[in-house]
């Protein structure tokens, strides 16, 4: 049997999305999920299937059940019990895909369903599975002792993502090989996950890689689970077989961004500074988490951020729920946790009689973050100069203000109010710590004879301007053209395993890789003969540098850094909001291309506002809806952004997007508040949330 | 269900059922993998194709709104200078598509080009509001869409 790919295909000139490999006698593929959130299976009638209808359960499985994820894991196909809505709880395969609709139908499962739901809010405690805290000082003595507390709860809540790309998996089986076509950007894990449920050799199975991007994290685990249960029908079948998610489907059941609620308690002293700080956050991440502890430093870190609190206390909290579960969307925490922070420290700053901007930028000045590393560079200062500068941060807060301590109330105003916020903060650029595996992660390279510079990496779909970035960086170290340079595409029979690519691992710790690599090389060139091999991996944080069980020292490979002002108006009558302009000023490393990079950082932005101000995003042109299609449809525009990047002679490139989206909805929510006189204290918000909030008694 | 019609200036005879989308029929029957339906009810814009020059979802048509008419996709783009004045403007305004939306973004772009060569950014806006790909950024997509007019101009009036 042979693997057609479409005529076509070859048109689009890239690399194939999954949905274009087929073959004549291959098995679709359908995943048969539960109808109820939490139970167990009690019967399943499948009597008047189509013939040809093959099923599959958990109890086919010849290796195990399971999806492990570092420490964590779920199970691939339901065991009879159900944690929630959309389990998988059997296979159906046919040749023909209208029988599997028709198979869909007429199957007949019962539950017994008297088990009682895991809610978010409120959660039981032994729903928490994992928390992580951070203190410093003594908190609760000062609690103790003060009178005047600054108390608030933040909110988010699920966001989904689009689903563009498709997901899905096509695994056929060839002398003894499973050979795996799948949009992952783990293909590694893909490997391993597969041997493990069909019980069988990683060296008896080969992941190639199709076009994964666009991506929301969703390509990181969930082609492993896709593809493993292809493979399960493959090798029962020896037939070729593949699984394609429908949109609604991937969007439902892919990855989603956690829900937080966000408890914070404060004291500020006359001059304006935090005496004392206690976070609470509880992260809903489903009903089987992942990646928890990776999830929760990050939060607690960017959480506690850069303000130098001499008595703080962060916890972070993971809740199982019977939500289907989050999985790993973009960020992993970071937005969220930011959001709240910076929502409540303008706040904060507000209580302080003081400009939120100089507010922030008196906290800059110790060039500290919360695990006490010291960060000489911390270019948060000058951030914060350009965009209050550009936006005339200090004149619109005043006037704002002024109007609307006059204002008695907003609906009895005639004119639009205006508010002004700003958010500042980092994101970090790599794990926090490498997580624990029996598994190196690296990337190899190799000088030939001809000069000509070979970079493997496991992770074979890394953007193409980051792989311009490693061909610029290896010439400049080794002296040669970035021309000689070649990024090696291939498998994992020939590819050495890198990790995931996610949290900014390509541009920041790959490209690390690369240059240790280089240097390498380099030192060694006339030394030894060509060709000179090279494999570099990624090292644990020595103690020394960063204790994840005291949360001291340096976290993160790099540090992206952004401040970012907001201005809205509201429309009194209708109580929609609009984004009159956003200033952004990033320090993301070293930037090779300024345009390409404001490009991206206006993406994230633009999708930060998304977030910020759909009510749900059910309808995924949301934010395109409002501004192009909305009341402003006879002056079509995008709201004008403005954004700068530092400019760094050297170093190493941090992650943009992640940043961009971070700060966005806190400034954003911090404006609306400034100009309603509402605290405002959840996301998304929209006409109709906002109308909730002025119908509250104040 | 017979079927004539013009695919990218090839005159086709084909066979569909009536109840075939018009994207499914063209992906899957006659292999044109540059349509990339992602919601298959007229959101995401990634279907795009011209019917008789006029821009249209094919996921929201059935296969036979073709009989008699003409098709251009993606496919009978990339072979033209035509193509060469988009992925100019673009690049030049650092549009960047994703692969996933390219197809669909150069497609909406040569029905704005060919009403107007010299289109105004609520033009492009308005063009573009039937499509989502957050991996775009529209200021500079209108930018560039502006950009490939002036390609345009310059080359046709060379000629």
């Amino acid at each position: 049997m042979e693997l057609n790919i479409i005529e076509g295909a070859r048109v689009l000139n890239s690399q194939r999305f999954i949905d274009e490999f087929t073959s004549r006698d291959m098995l679709h593929l359908k995943i048969v999920r539960s109808d109820i959130p939490r139970g167990r299976v009690s019967s399943i009638e499948s009597t008047n299937l189509p013939e040809d209808i093959l099923i599959f359960e958990a109890n086919d499985i010849e290796g195990l059940n399971r999806v492990a994820v570092l420490e964590e894991e779920m199970p691939l196909l339901s065991n009879g019990n159900i944690a929630y809505e959309g389990e998988p709880i059997l296979l159906i395969a046919a040749e023909d895909p209208a029988s599997l609709a028709l198979a869909e139908r007429r199957l007949k499962i019962s539950y017994e369903t008297d088990f009682s739901l895991l809610a978010f809010e409120p959660a039981s405690k032994n729903q928490t599975v994992d928390t992580v805290c951070l203190s410093r000082g003594n908190p609760a003595k000062e609690f103790e002792e003060t009178t005047q507390i600054v108390e608030a709860e933040y909110r988010t809540t699920i966001e989904s993502h689009v689903s563009r790309a498709p997901s899905g998996a096509y695994v056929e089986l060839k002398d003894g090989r499973f050979t795996v076509y799948t949009a992952t950007h783990w293909p590694f894990h893909v490997r391993a996950t597969i041997a493990e449920v069909l019980g069988v050799d990683e060296s008896k199975i080969k992941v190639m890689q199709t076009n994964p991007s666009p991506a929301y994290g969703e390509k990181v685990v969930f082609p492993s689970i896709l593809a493993a249960m292809a493979a399960l029908v493959c090798q029962n079948t020896g037939k070729p077989t593949r699984l394609l998610l429908s949109p609604k489907e991937a969007e439902k059941f892919t990855t989603r961004k956690a829900p937080v609620h966000v408890k914070s308690t404060s004291i500020l002293n006359e001059a304006g500074r935090i005496i004392a700080h206690d976070t609470h956050m509880r992260f809903d991440v489903g009903a089987y988490p992942l990646f928890t502890k990776e999830l929760l430093q990050r939060a607690v870190i960017t959480s506690g951020s850069y303000y130098q609190v001499p008595n703080v206390s962060i916890t972070a909290e993971a809740i199982q729920t019977s939500a289907p579960p989050m999985n790993i969307y973009r960020g992993l925490g970071v937005s969220q946790s930011l959001f709240a922070t910076e929502v409540h420290f303008s706040r904060l700053a507000e209580f302080s009689q003081l400009n939120p901007g100089d507010w922030k930028k008196n906290h800059t000045k110790s060039k500290h973050i919360i695990t006490g590393a010291h960060l000489p560079n911390m270019p948060l200062e000058k951030l914060v100069d350009t965009v209050v500068e550009q936006s005339d941060f200090y004149r619109k807060h005043s006037a704002y203000e002024q109007i609307r301590k006059r204002r008695n109330s907003v609906k009895a105003s005639r004119r639009v109010l205006r508010g002004i916020g700003i958010a500042t903060g980092f994101t970090g650029n790599g794990f926090t710590d490498k997580p624990g595996s029996d598994k190196s992660w690296g990337i190899n390279a190799t000088l030939d004879k001809k000069d000509q510079l070979t970079i493997e990496c496991g992770t074979m779909t890394v953007p193409e301007a980051i792989k311009t970035i490693w061909k610029r960086r290896a010439g400049e170290i080794l002296g040669i053209s970035p021309d000689s340079v070649e990024i090696s595409s291939g498998d994992t029979d020939n590819l050495p395993d890198s990790g995931p690519m996610m949290l900014g691992m390509p541009v920041t710790v790959y490209t690390s890789l690369v240059d240790r690599c280089c240097n390498y090389i380099r030192k060694q060139r006339f030394n030894k003969p060509l060709p000179i091999e090279v494999r570099r991996n990624i090292l644990s944080a020595r103690r020394s540098t960063w204790d994840p069980s005291n949360f001291t020292g340096v976290p993160f490979h790099s540090f992206s850094w952004g401040a970012v002002v907001v201005e809205v108006q509201l429309d009194p009558l209708t109580l929609v909001p609009e984004v009159r302009g956003v200033w952004a000023a990033f320090d993301c490393g070293l930037v090779y291309n300024t345009q390409y990079a404001v490009s991206i950082a206006e993406g994230g932005i633009y999708e930060a506002l998304a977030w910020a101000m759909g009510e749900q995003r059910v309808n995924p042109r949301y934010y395109q809806d409002y501004v192009i299609e909305g009341q402003e449809t006879p002056n079509l525009r995008l709201p004008p952004v403005s954004v700068v990047f530092a400019n760094r002679a050297k170093g190493l490139p941090g992650g943009i997007n992640e940043i961009a989206e971070s700060l966005v909805p806190a400034a954003f929510v911090t404006a609306l508040s400034q100009a309603t006189g509402v605290y405002f204290d959840r996301i998304p918000l929209n006409a109709e949330t906002i109308q909730s909030y002025l119908e509250e008694p104040s | 269900m017979k079927l004539r019609f013009t695919l990218n200036g090839r005159t086709i005879e084909a066979e569909t059922s009536t109840s075939t989308r018009l994207v499914d029929f063209l992906r899957r029957e006659l292999g044109l993998q540059s349509l990339h339906p992602s919601c298959y009810d007229g959101q995401c814009g990634n279907c795009a194709i011209l019917l008789d020059g006029e821009m249209v979802y094919s996921c929201l048509l059935p296969g036979f709104a073709v009989q008699g008419r003409s098709i251009t996709t993606y496919e009978g783009i990339i072979d033209t200078l035509d193509y060469n004045d988009i992925i100019s403007g673009f690049h030049d305004e650092q549009a960047y598509p994703c692969t996933y939306c390219l197809p669909a973004k150069i497609v909406i772009t040569q029905s704005i080009l060919e009403s107007t060569l010299d289109p105004g950014q609520q033009e492009v806006l308005e063009a573009f509001s039937g499509t989502y790909c957050p991996c775009t950024n529209f200021h500079n997509l209108a930018r560039g869409v502006i950009r490939a007019g002036e390609y345009r101009r310059r080359r046709l009036h060379e000629r």
